[in-house]
């Protein structure tokens, strides 16, 4: 049985407004989080951000007045991707025994 | 696999015994709220005498981000494997020559602060996949999950009173209630004792030039200001300036944040070196934009970096750049590994055209 407490599901969406005041406006309405900074970037179609949304408030941001001023295309499932990758961190300590030195990725040539 | 909080410092441990003669640990002063120690390591061939210039590299502000941390160790690793074997050091087509490698090591301080927030790491790689903040404890009386923690990258002392600071509708994305689950600015300026650990590593090593914060993900690089758009025509219209607080961070309203013509010339220069040394490992394209974006930002570390010189004459100009790395938050290893080739290309390309005295002109 697992031990996890129950987590909502969050999404990260790429939306995308054909300006920077649309694109604020269904922020301001939906307040999704908006990553690590706001940053937009332009594209052929407009503006557009990637935002994090939980599945509920996702469903309320499509119903919003302004979603009609935004594309919202989901990319990810943040949590289900989470625990895909909690088996890809380490277990213990692989750096622990004296002379265990981590080594990069870069070609050393 | 990606580094826990225990292998990132017993990393930092191994590599300085394996190089101890271009490495050393710096422990700041302050210890987290659940008692961590969160370590540096300086990695410069020479004694640090203050001389050389200095870049403080940053990474696990944000607990979600797990790429950065494990970026930071890497490039540490390969710097100091490099110069330990006379080699150069490559990643996709980008690279630097063994002759570059020993000049940076000895010309340069590196400052590696792989992991600024492991409370908030070893929560968000336990418990909760977006965690961000650190892991203060909730205030009396105030018992959500959400009540614990303070987004340390709006805890630095700039601007950091938005309330105060900004236009009401300006709209800064940060937050001065408690409960917030991403952006709690906390109770006051640099509240947090990992904010103070940084800051404590600026005060103590005037030789700092540079400062990057790894983040993700967007992916982007980013440089001052975040508090508003640029402008080089008005020295006045900056933020120690009380007569626009009602006005800062609006967008496209004509006022502006101060920066100085050829430092903005720097900035977007370097910044252009790093975007093209992660084209080079790969293909992707990161981009160069202002901090300023959809909206306005305070206590952040870059822009706080960069404030100190005017606020105080007598402290050494720093730029502020956050690399926003990659498109996830936790993308699996396998292209974790390119990312965290992307940021060793970029962080070595800045290295390597730094101008020594910080200036670009």
């Amino acid at each position: 049985m697992s031990e996890e407490p129950e987590l909502p599901e969050v999404l990260r969406c790429h939306v995308v407004a054909e300006n920077a005041d649309e694109l604020r406006k269904f922020v301001r309405e939906t307040d999704p989080d908006l990553g690590c900074r706001p940053v937009m970037r332009g594209g052929r179609t407009g503006v557009g951000a990637e935002l994090y949304f939980r599945q509920d408030q996702l469903d309320r941001a499509r119903s919003s007045r302004s979603a009609q001023l935004v594309d919202i295309t989901t990319v990810e499932n943040v949590t289900e991707n989470w625990r895909a990758r909690k088996e890809e961190v380490g277990d213990g300590d692989r750096f622990a025994a004296r002379g265990a030195v981590p080594r990069g990725l870069g070609r050393k040539e | 696999m990606y580094l826990n909080v225990a292998e990132i410092e017993s990393a930092i441990t191994g590599l300085h015994e394996a190089y101890p003669e271009a490495t050393e640990i710096i422990t700041p002063p302050h210890a987290t709220h659940e008692g961590r120690t969160a370590r540096l390591l300086r990695v410069g061939a020479r004694r640090d005498d203050g001389e050389a210039p200095g870049i403080l590299l940053l990474g696990g502000v944000h607990a979600r981000e797990w790429v950065p941390p494990d970026a930071l160790v890497s490039l540490a690793a390969d710097l100091l494997e490099a110069r330990g074997s006379g080699t150069g050091l490559g990643y996709g087509s980008w690279s630097l020559t063994a002759a570059q490698v020993r000049k940076l090591m000895e010309g340069t301080d590196l400052f590696f602060f792989p992991c600024v927030n492991p409370d908030g790491r070893a929560f968000s790689q336990a418990a909760s996949p977006m965690w961000r903040k650190n892991r203060r404890p909730a205030p009396a009386g105030s018992g959500g999950p959400s009540c614990v923690g303070v987004d340390l990258n709006r805890n630095f002392d700039f601007l950091w009173n938005h309330t105060a600071k900004f236009a009401p509708d300006a709209d800064v994305h940060t937050s001065d209630r408690a409960c917030d689950p991403q952006v709690y600015r906390g109770p006051a300026a640099a509240s947090e004792p990992e904010t103070r650990n940084v800051v404590w590593v600026l005060d103590n090593r005037p030789g700092i030039r540079w400062l990057v914060d790894v983040h993700s993900a967007v992916p982007v690089i980013l440089h001052s200001w975040g508090s508003d758009q640029n402008q080089t025509g008005a020295p006045g219209d900056n933020f120690r300036n009380p007569g626009l607080d009602a006005v800062r961070g609006r967008p496209g309203d004509g006022i502006g944040e101060f920066i100085p013509e050829g430092d903005l010339r720097t900035a977007v220069g370097l910044a252009e070196r790093m975007s093209d040394a992660v084209r080079a490992v790969r293909g992707a394209d990161y981009g160069v934009e202002p901090a300023y974006g959809l909206y306005p930002t305070s206590g952040t570390s870059d822009d706080y970096a960069y404030s100190r010189h005017f606020t105080d004459p007598a402290a050494a100009k720093v730029f502020g750049y956050t690399i926003e790395c990659g498109e996830s938050f936790q993308p699996a290893y396998g292209e974790a590994e390119h990312v965290i080739r992307e940021v060793s290309a970029a962080l070595l390309a800045l290295a390597l055209h730094a101008p020594p005295d910080g200036d670009g002109d």
